[in-house]
């Protein structure tokens, strides 16, 4: 065990990281997308049912299809943690995108009536009413978005993006299973880490505003 | 002097073609308290809606103060009105202090202002401010959170208020303390106010139960199938012979009438 630790730790430990900035970047980008789209389809709910159509395909597509997919893209395929982060903000879009669009239209419509009547502009109205009330479910959907990305980020290896897929995939080659758990143990902790800690956040946001 | 509201010839025609509100004209003047009575789905809500903008004639025009709604900045318009409604819609993330200082606080006044004047309002509609300020609506009764809905609308000290079916989902008994709070409200005129005559509201109270019609209003518009049916001074109401007006009136005395011998 100990013999093992010191010849893969600091792999381990890269591969963390590398496993890290893959899900953190595409995660940035899919809120940074995902939470504005949500809040322009409550705007314009005609638009939710077809966007939410689509952003719903594309989490059906197998993960190592959509690596593939990317491949033979010019400017994506030369870097291939550029395919990863395209990938990965594409299958976390959904949970952001849904929750946002259902945690504004889940409000009470009185509440959003009266903000209205009472002169709030647009902008007032989303950000002191609506983003506030909304805040629970949309952290919930960046929860869940963040816990799909960890572990879809270890397919991530097969187009050689890096990542804690890399021990999985070599543990698998060469019928080692501790390489494997190197690879699959960090990653479910990865998971639980950022869920917990998300989850936290959202229980001091619900906890704070007594509803 | 312009009315402080005016309706001209307002109708509301919806795509499917049904006809909520057809050729409705009535002015109401500063400082006075209009009830517009009528059943569900008579267009009153529809009607007072348009005042503030939150809904639109397909016909007609709509002034507030001389002028077409439609012709004025409906932010600003907006912030000048007081909107009460039966479903409070206090904003459930904020304490009552806030809830109340909402309008001020997007007008931009400074904070110990407003605040101020949010504790001087809840002391005014019977909420201590040293007991409820602090609390969220979530922890309010009924009443008090009609209570907090109208300081709020009082806020920003607008000359119209509106408010629709306000006390209409309280019991009997908290409804008619609501009442007297409104009527005092209406006819004192506040301590704070440089010109008393200022805080002269003109209201516009949707409701479909009679005796809170006649209790509050000075004048009252019964509207039936998009159209006025009655418009009368309060005090002459119940002796119209209008029949509309008597079997209104029938239909809410039945009680009283039942226990006659």
């Amino acid at each position: 065990m100990s013999q093992f630790l010191s010849q893969y730790g600091s792999q381990i430990v890269t591969l963390t990281l590398e496993h890290l900035w893959l899900t953190g970047a595409a995660m940035l980008f899919a809120a940074s997308i995902g939470v504005p789209t949500g809040i322009a389809l409550t705007r314009r709910p005609r638009w939710a049912g077809p966007v939410l159509a689509v952003a719903n395909v594309i989490q059906t597509i197998p993960s190592l299809a959509l690596f593939g997919f990317l491949l033979p893209l010019p400017w994506l395929g030369e870097r291939a943690a550029r395919i990863a982060i395209v990938a990965l903000t594409a299958y976390a879009l959904l949970p952001i995108l849904r929750n946002t669009y259902a945690g504004i239209q889940g409000i009470d419509p009185a509440v959003v009536q009266v903000a209205r009547a009472l002169g709030l502009t647009g902008r007032q109205r989303l950000f002191k009413i609506e983003l506030p009330l909304a805040a629970p479910v949309i952290l919930a959907g960046l929860r869940t978005a963040t816990v799909i990305c960890v572990g879809i980020a270890t397919i991530a290896a097969a187009v050689g993006a890096g990542g804690l897929g890399e021990l999985i995939f070599e543990g698998v080659a060469s019928v080692d299973n501790r390489l494997v758990l190197a690879g699959a143990i960090p990653a479910a902790l990865l998971a639980l880490a950022a869920d917990g800690l998300l989850g936290l956040l959202e229980r001091w946001m619900t906890v704070r505003r007594p509803q | 002097m312009p009315a402080a509201i005016a309706f001209e010839d307002v109708s509301l025609t919806l795509p499917q073609g049904r006809v909520l509100l057809d050729r409705v004209s009535l002015a109401l003047e500063a400082g006075t308290v209009t009830a517009i009575l009528g059943r569900s789905g008579s267009g009153k809500t529809t009607l007072l809606r348009m005042v503030n903008r939150m809904a639109r004639p397909t016909a007609g025009t709509v002034c507030v103060g001389g002028t077409d709604v439609f012709q004025q900045d409906v932010i600003a318009l907006r912030r000048g009105i007081g909107y009460v409604i039966q479903e409070t819609g206090l904003f459930p993330h904020w304490n009552i202090e806030r809830n109340v200082q909402i309008v001020p606080e997007v007008q931009g006044i400074a904070r110990p202002e407003r605040t101020a004047r949010a504790h001087e309002l809840l002391a005014r509609v019977g909420l201590p401010p040293e007991s409820f300020a602090r609390r969220h609506p979530a922890e309010l009764s009924g009443g008090q959170r009609q209570r907090v809905g109208l300081a709020r609308a009082l806020a920003a000290d607008p000359a119209i208020l509106l408010m629709d079916e306000p006390f209409g989902a309280l019991d009997p008994l908290t409804r008619g303390e609501m009442q007297d709070l409104l009527r005092a409200l209406l006819v004192q005129p506040e301590q704070t106010q440089p010109h008393p005559s200022q805080s002269q509201k003109t209201v516009l109270l949707v409701t479909h139960d009679l005796d809170e019609a006649l209790y509050l209003a000075d004048r009252v518009v019964l509207l039936e199938q998009g159209r006025i049916a009655a418009d009368l001074p309060a005090a002459q109401f119940l002796a119209s012979p209008l029949p509309e007006v008597q079997a209104y009136v029938r239909a809410f005395h039945r009680g009283a009438r039942e226990q006659q011998p």
